[in-house]
């Protein structure tokens, strides 16, 4: 054992806080090393000073500091939700308010080519269809073709359905 | 049976019954009074004031010197615990929850003053620089006794050092228990404790030497 550890554990050894495995080696080492010899007599010296510090009389009061605590407890504990778990809830809750905000607004800020892109289609007027000339999307559930001129009247919410299901050419 | 007869009875069964009540107290362990205090029992909470206060006014006065400080402290720590109680996990111990609280208010409280004396010094700096040294003053440590001198070298150890120093050799905390006080691991306390001894010791005896050259010098004068 080097005499640094050897230290370190001696000054654990002064007051019985080292592990009971690791007396012997500490011992055998200070049988053999005169320098650490004499860090245990000063480690003993100076735990002596502490001890007898220790035993100190220190102010003592005659009554209770109940009488003066009992006055002004709170009527109620404070709810059992430690501070950690506060955060969190407060975070959750504005992030919430946050997700549900944009998600009202982000029909409305998307641009329809985008909202098309979500199907990867861009839709022309087929051939084989008698239908003026434009541009249509095909509805997921009945397969009728509606113009995306007549799907400007409605409301955001409405178009996204069949544009996103349309099946493309 | 008269007014006055009646009220001294009445307040006589108060009495007893408030007795009944602290005594009953007494019998249950602490996990057990905080469930009562938690159900709205003060006389619960009475008890575990009682039990701890001593020991917790002494770990106070072992860092802060002013008697009315550590009483208000002391105080603070119980109103602050009772405010908490209903955080503390009933499957530790109630002691060290109440130490840690202790602990960490009376560290706070000398930090702001240290803070506070810091500041004080550096504007009064000037002032200090002016004044002469009394020759029969000069040295304060010729004037203070044993206790003094520990408390002392001990605030010279830096604040982690020493609360575990304090916890451990003053006050007989094991390791484990000071681990639950601190909210660190038994291993960086031990760590912390070895150190906190060297230093305590390096301390002492520069501070032994100095003495000793000093009493010296004054005998060779005399």
């Amino acid at each position: 054992m080097k005499c640094r550890t050897a230290r370190q554990k001696i000054r654990l050894l002064v007051g019985n806080d080292l592990a009971q495995n690791e007396i012997e080696p500490v011992r055998e080492h200070i049988a053999e090393c005169d320098p650490c010899q004499q860090h245990v007599e000063d480690m003993v010296d100076s735990s002596d000073v502490l001890t007898s510090y220790s035993g100190e009389v220190l102010s003592q009061r005659k009554t209770s500091v109940w009488e003066s605590v009992v006055d002004q407890l709170p009527p109620q504990l404070e709810p059992a939700v430690p501070r950690g778990r506060q955060i969190r809830q407060s975070i959750l809750v504005v992030a919430a308010v946050v997700a549900i905000s944009v998600a009202g607004v982000l029909p409305d800020l998307i641009p329809d080519s985008v909202l098309m892109g979500s199907a990867g289609v861009q839709i022309t007027k087929p051939e084989s269809v008698e239908l003026p000339a434009g541009e249509y999307v095909r509805h997921y559930s009945d397969q009728s073709w509606q113009s995306l001129e007549s799907l400007d009247g409605m409301p955001r919410g409405n178009r996204r359905g069949p544009v996103r299901n349309v099946v493309g050419f | 049976m008269t007014t006055s007869t009646r009220s001294a009875v009445a307040e006589s069964v108060t009495t007893r019954e408030a007795d009944t009540d602290e005594r009953n107290c007494q019998g249950f362990n602490d996990a057990r009074l905080v469930e009562m205090t938690r159900e709205g029992s003060h006389e619960a909470f009475a008890e575990l004031v009682r039990r701890y206060e001593s020991r917790l006014i002494r770990v106070i006065s072992r860092f802060i010197l002013d008697p009315v400080m550590v009483e208000d402290l002391s105080q603070e720590v119980f109103l602050r615990a009772y405010r908490k109680l209903e955080l503390f996990d009933a499957s530790r111990r109630f002691g060290p929850w109440l130490f840690q609280i202790g602990v960490n208010m009376t560290l706070d409280h000398l930090r702001k003053t240290q803070r506070r004396i810091k500041w004080t010094l550096f504007s009064q700096k000037r002032s200090e620089d002016q004044r002469t040294i009394d020759p029969e003053t000069a040295d304060p440590r010729l004037s203070l006794d044993l206790s003094q001198e520990v408390r002392s070298v001990l605030d010279q150890i830096p604040e982690k050092y020493r609360t575990v120093l304090v916890l451990r050799d003053l006050e007989n905390f094991s390791t484990s228990e000071i681990a639950a006080i601190t909210d660190r691991k038994e291993a960086t306390i031990r760590w912390r404790l070895a150190e906190a001894r060297a230093k305590f010791q390096k301390l002492w005896t520069a501070r032994q030497q100095r003495d000793s050259i000093a009493g010296r010098a004054e005998v060779d004068n005399v």
